[in-house]
């Protein structure tokens, strides 16, 4: 979602981007999408598959899409995927002197930590990460010393219309993500039955697709509140931030990895206030006890007295829809995350012309 | 000497001047080019150190007693990681077997080990690329 929104908007600063991306679908290897080209690679299934022949294929059409498209700068988002290792192939076959940008978007968990994204993190000339928590995680884990810094995501502010003032009449709670245990829906799915068991009228929402969609249909159902939970799939930006307008709480009950929360900036940016477990750099997305509340991690207790507490103090969540929307425009737009990245791709293709050691600058 | 390599635990291929091999005992990935790939070729052939040398200093124009210390480290690493072992080795026809490419100056040949890639991939953020690729805009639902 990043760089789809940064593709666009480097556009207006003079930046041309092309993408190269991971599939494992049946769209087409070549695409022309709002100007930008992408290239799509089957990356992690060929090696998923150990199958050497189209990760060796692989590696040779990432370097011609690399000496076609002729870069200024090589931008990686997250050194945790398969592509770094393709890249990691050209640059010690190659070497490159394009200079290399990484952003890390997600706090690394034990098992992230690998030889080849340690290397990516070390060889970037530049690393950024969505998060301090992030950025933290990606540091520590390499020794990195050399230049890095946060940009927080941005996102595109939606109409003022959607940005609501007054708590909706009915309780709504909200989930927004791919459907997998790692995103704590099926903890969510638990507080709301236990705040409909203090006589609160409330239910939920949950949009995305994934893998646990069912486990989370069989869990409402064993808690005999199938009626309350409402499965959408995947919907597009404008449905979700309509969604969310309409919404009292977003929850962002994650257990790992997060490196950021989209989903809770974009209600933020509408005056709905979030509850996000504390971890990786979810608490740097809400600020507890004013647009929000930060709860322990898997803390099924907290998350639902803070649902109750939002849900039945009006004053508080009128407070906190106010302040969640003020800083969502002052921290989270999309132009002041296009200006960070702009100054930084600047700052490298100059630092690159001086033939400076980028730790030096 | 010569050295062989058991099918049964090591997978491997050839594109260009490039080359991976995985030892699917451990699951680790060993990649090389370059020299790596073609001594990785000369050893696939059944060729002995010997052929392997002189067949390398052929192809790279250079002397012999010079790179048998480079092919030697290499190799011995390569014994070491599981990917081969020593074995008498039948005469080969090893000079034919390698691929007709422009190659550049001689460079000490070096595989590099990636131990933990079952890890990077379990890593791969499902939710930073969708199963459709980015970008995707999927079809509008109905509410």
């Amino acid at each position: 979602m990043l760089v789809a929104d940064l593709s666009a908007a480097m556009r207006g600063c003079g930046i041309e981007m092309a993408v190269v991306t991971d599939t494992i679908g049946e769209l087409p290897r070549f695409d022309v999408i709002s100007d930008t080209r992408v290239y799509r690679l089957s990356l992690a299934k060929s090696l998923r598959n150990s199958n050497l022949q189209d990760t060796l294929a692989n590696i040779h059409e990432m370097s011609r899409i690399i000496a076609a498209e002729r870069p200024d700068i090589l931008h990686v988002h997250s050194a945790t995927q398969a592509s770094v290792f393709y890249l990691d192939r050209i640059l010690r076959k190659q070497g490159s002197q394009v200079p290399l940008i990484l952003t890390q978007h997600g706090a690394l968990e034990e098992s992230d930590k690998t030889q080849v994204t340690r290397r990516m993190i070390l060889e970037a000339r530049l690393l950024t990460a969505v998060s301090h928590a992030a950025l933290v995680s990606a540091t520590e884990f390499s020794g990195r010393t050399a230049d890095s810094r946060t940009i927080y995501n941005g996102i595109a502010m939606p109409p003022e219309f959607l940005a609501k003032r007054r708590m909706p009449p009915r309780h709504k709670l909200l989930c927004v993500g791919r459907m997998q245990r790692e995103k704590g829906f099926d903890l969510a799915i638990d507080a709301l039955a236990a705040v409909r068991s203090r006589g609160i009228d409330a239910e939920l929402t949950l949009v995305g697709y994934g893998e646990d969609q069912r486990r989370f249909e069989e869990r409402a159902a064993a808690l005999g509140i199938s009626q309350r939970v409402a499965f959408l799939g995947a919907l597009d930006r404008m449905e979700v931030r309509r969604l969310m307008a309409e919404s009292s709480i977003l929850l962002a009950p994650s257990r790992t990895r997060e490196g950021f929360c989209l989903a809770a900036a974009e209600a933020a940016s509408v005056g709905t206030p979030c509850i996000v477990s504390n971890v990786g750099g979810l608490p740097e997305t809400v600020e507890h006890e004013v647009t929000g509340f930060v709860v322990p991690n898997e803390e099924l207790g907290s998350l639902v007295r803070s649902i109750i507490q939002l849900l039945s103090e009006p004053g508080l969540w009128s407070h906190m829809s106010g302040r969640a929307y003020e800083r969502s425009r002052a921290r989270f737009s999309l132009d002041r995350c296009v200006d960070s990245y702009a100054a930084a791709y600047r700052e490298v293709l100059e630092n690159s012309k001086k033939g400076q050691k980028w730790d030096s600058a | 000497m010569g050295f062989r390599i058991d099918s049964n635990r090591v997978s491997h291929e050839r594109l260009q001047d490039e080359v991976i091999i995985i030892n699917v005992a451990t699951g680790s990935y060993f990649s090389g080019s370059g020299t790596a790939a073609d001594l990785w070729t000369l050893i696939v052939a059944g060729a002995s150190l010997d052929e392997i040398v002189s067949t390398l200093a052929s192809a790279y124009g250079t002397d012999a007693a010079s790179i048998r210390g480079d092919l030697e480290t290499c190799i011995a690493k390569l014994i070491d990681s599981g990917v081969i072992d020593g074995a008498d080795s039948a005469p080969a026809a090893a000079a034919e077997k390698l691929p007709d490419l422009q190659r550049s100056s001689w460079s000490p040949p070096v595989f590099d080990e990636y131990t933990d890639m079952w890890d990077l991939l379990q890593a791969d953020p499902i939710h930073d690329v969708s199963e459709t690729g980015w970008p995707y805009v999927h079809p509008r639902p109905t509410l």
